[in-house]
């Protein structure tokens, strides 16, 4: 025992002597001494009581007692837990439990005492049996009204539902053994029985363990969690959707989970992915996520895509798993997704956050209704809408857990996935809606893909569809690389730097627009259809995706420099836009008409 | 192969037997062969599945094997006002 040599666990057939009990408690630091005392009562419901009789099984229980002094002890950092139990024949008067605590704080001591109250009524192996003035007997239920026995009938049916039972380890089931996927070779996976491991084992790090109160859960327990084991769901997104749920599926036991994610971390994600650190910085984001969630769940298995999912791949990937996650938060994967679900047969959980609001909904192909089934096209999307535009972590870690918790209604079979409407959540109000979604059989969106042989005119069926029916569009058609011999060929083009006003960079001696990324919406209609244009960004990231939604609008003649900037080293060998503004003379520096309109 | 058990028994466990304790030998491989076996013979009216088990005090399941000279206890579930 430590915290003093005034803690103990004592069983007795003595009567109990509370004023010697209280004093010997008492010690020389003034601390607070909470006691609790429990009597023998007169009658029993309206029995009366002639004697009880309490039997105790010792060795458990003394282990029992001393093991919740010192939880009690650790937990709510009290000084001294005295725990006095009375066995054998009592009598209406007498005491029959007596527990003294001291404590520097009142709260604490309060809160100690309600634990080992209920501690020992869960735990203290200890039965008592009321003999009645009339001859009944009965055994006591914590409900304490029990009807009259039977002489040596005992409450058996109130004991099921009323008595506390003593905690055992589950037994598992003998037909069904459900094996937990671990990243160990097969012959070696960790098998489910090690549930029926002795409950006085220490903590192992064992799948047991690791799952218990999830399995105690009678909503889930062994059959649920085996379910969890044989699932397999893709999560496509590593961002701020995709750390929530990735978080949540493998702490829950999903067998095995997909990380589809071909981004590096970069600085201003830290701040709403929790799941990276600062070391982490220009790191692949999917193999980043798998380390982490490894690190807390060793029993499932995490697959890593460090690759951006794409028509070619799609099939591949949807493939191999049972459930895919959309936590993009994009429009162009949005749409792929959609489109690889309803081909490949697979529920896609999707979300999307704009600032505090952010929606919810289950793409269940073939009987459900995708997010386009009931809505009139719309060809217009808000470029911001194309980037992570949650104010917080908060936010779109809220809906990134909502996804999970929806994979986990489908893996579980829980009530009301929300296969059959949307949800709109607002998190400033709380406010809540729900759109129907029901399949519309027309629905272009949610058909399943087609083939490109299957098309003849490509073009024309670009200019009359919305963005997110995109079937034809081969990227490398409107991708441009140039290379240093071909410099010339920039001349082709009218140059429009999609880049943010601070990193636009002019061509030296190719004259070009800027039309930020952030506001490309509102000045898109400067862009005249029958002229050749070249978009460029920093990487090629943000003008492709212009390129492609400027495509499916209907221009054909607009391109997106491949690589962006960065592919080309060679411009800025000898000087670079910003050494030329700097060293030149005025005269020598480029004419860049800059129609900044950020 | 038989095995000597010694069995402690409680509350209406207890009553059913008319013993508190007694050592027998037993064919019975775990403690749930074991209840099973007693139970028929003494009409015990609980199930394994509302009864913890011990074997030499020490909460165990109840498939676990038995070795001869074992201590057994089985536990009703707790009664107490």
């Amino acid at each position: 025992m430590n915290a003093g040599t005034y803690s103990h666990f004592e069983l007795t057939e003595s009567r109990l002597d509370i004023n010697r009990l209280r004093q010997d408690l008492k010690h020389p630091k003034s601390d607070t001494t909470l006691t609790f005392e429990s009597t023998v009562p007169i009658d029993v419901g309206e029995h009366a009581l002639d004697r009880l009789d309490c039997e105790v099984y010792e060795e458990l229980a003394e282990s029992a007692g001393q093991q919740i002094i010192q939880e009690a002890l650790e937990q709510f950092g009290v000084s001294d837990i005295a725990i006095v139990q009375r066995t054998g024949r009592l009598v209406p008067g007498e005491s029959l439990l007596w527990i003294g605590i001291n404590t520097p704080h009142f709260e604490a001591g309060q809160q100690a005492i309600h634990y080992v109250i209920q501690a020992l009524k869960d735990r203290l192996p200890i039965w008592q049996k009321a003999l009645f003035k009339d001859g009944s007997t009965a055994w006591l239920t914590s409900t304490t009204t029990t009807a009259t026995q039977e002489e040596g009938q005992p409450a058996s049916e109130q004991a099921e539902s009323t008595q506390a039972e003593i905690r055992q380890p589950e037994p598992a089931s003998e037909e069904t053994v459900a094996t937990i996927h671990t990243n160990v070779p097969d012959d070696e996976l960790v098998p489910f029985h090690e549930l029926e491991e002795a409950v006085n084992q220490s903590q192992a790090l064992t799948p047991a363990f690791y799952f218990q109160d999830q399995l105690a859960h009678q909503g889930i327990g062994l059959e649920g969690q085996r379910k969890l084991a044989n699932s397999k769901v893709l999560i496509v997104g590593a961002g701020s959707l995709g750390n929530a749920a990735l978080s949540y599926l493998s702490g829950a036991g999903v067998g095995t989970i997909g990380v589809c994610d071909a981004s590096r971390l970069e600085t201003e994600h830290l701040h709403r992915q929790p799941l990276y650190v600062t070391q982490d910085i220009g790191k692949n984001k999917a193999l980043l996520a798998a380390e982490r969630l490894q690190a807390n769940n060793p029993f499932v298995q995490i697959k890593v895509h460090p690759k951006k999912l794409e028509r070619h791949n799609a099939k591949g990937l949807f493939e191999a798993y049972d459930i895919i996650l959309d936590c993009t938060n994009q429009v162009m994967s949005r749409a792929l997704l959609q489109e690889a679900a309803a081909s490949f047969h697979k529920p896609l959980v999707q979300a999307r956050i704009l600032q505090y609001e952010g929606q919810l909904h289950v793409y269940q192909p073939q009987t459900g209704g995708c997010l386009q089934c009931q809505e009139a096209l719309k060809p217009e999307i808000p470029s911001t809408a194309l980037t992570a535009s949650s104010t917080f972590g908060a936010v779109s870690g809220t809906f990134g857990t909502l996804q999970a918790i929806e994979a986990l209604k489908l893996i579980l079979s829980l009530p009301t996935p929300l296969t059959e409407s949307q949800m709109v959540l607002d998190l400033l109000t709380y406010q809540s809606r729900f759109i129907q979604r029901i399949r519309n059989r027309d629905c272009e969106a949610c058909q399943p893909y087609i083939e490109p042989a299957q098309v003849d005119n490509a073009h024309e069926e670009i200019v009359h569809s919305p963005i997110a029916l995109t079937p034809d569009l081969d990227q490398f058609e409107w991708e441009v690389s140039i290379h240093a011999q071909d410099i010339q060929r920039l001349s082709n083009y009218i140059l429009v730097d999609v880049s943010e006003a601070r990193e636009h960079r002019p061509f030296p001696n190719h004259p070009c627009l800027n039309l930020p990324f952030s506001r490309f919406n509102l000045n898109s209609h400067l862009l005249d259809r029958d002229h050749d244009y070249l978009l460029y960004c920093q990487k090629g990231t943000r003008s492709a995706h212009l390129v492609r939604e400027l495509r499916g609008r209907g221009y054909r003649n607009i391109y997106t420099l491949s690589g962006g900037l960065l592919s080309l080293p060679f411009l800025f060998q000898s000087e670079t836009p910003m050494a030329t503004k700097v060293n030149q003379p005025a005269e020598e520096a480029p004419k860049a008409l800059e129609y900044s309109l950020g | 192969m038989s095995r000597e058990i010694s069995i402690q028994y409680y509350a209406i466990l207890q009553e059913k037997r008319g013993l508190s304790i007694e050592n027998i030998t037993t064919e019975a491989t775990t403690p749930r062969e074991l209840y099973r076996h007693l139970q028929q013979t003494y009409d015990f009216p609980l199930e394994p599945e509302n009864m913890a088990v011990a074997v030499n005090h020490a909460l165990t399941h109840w498939d676990t094997s038995l070795q001869d000279q074992d201590t057994v206890v089985f536990l009703p579930p707790i009664a107490r006002g």
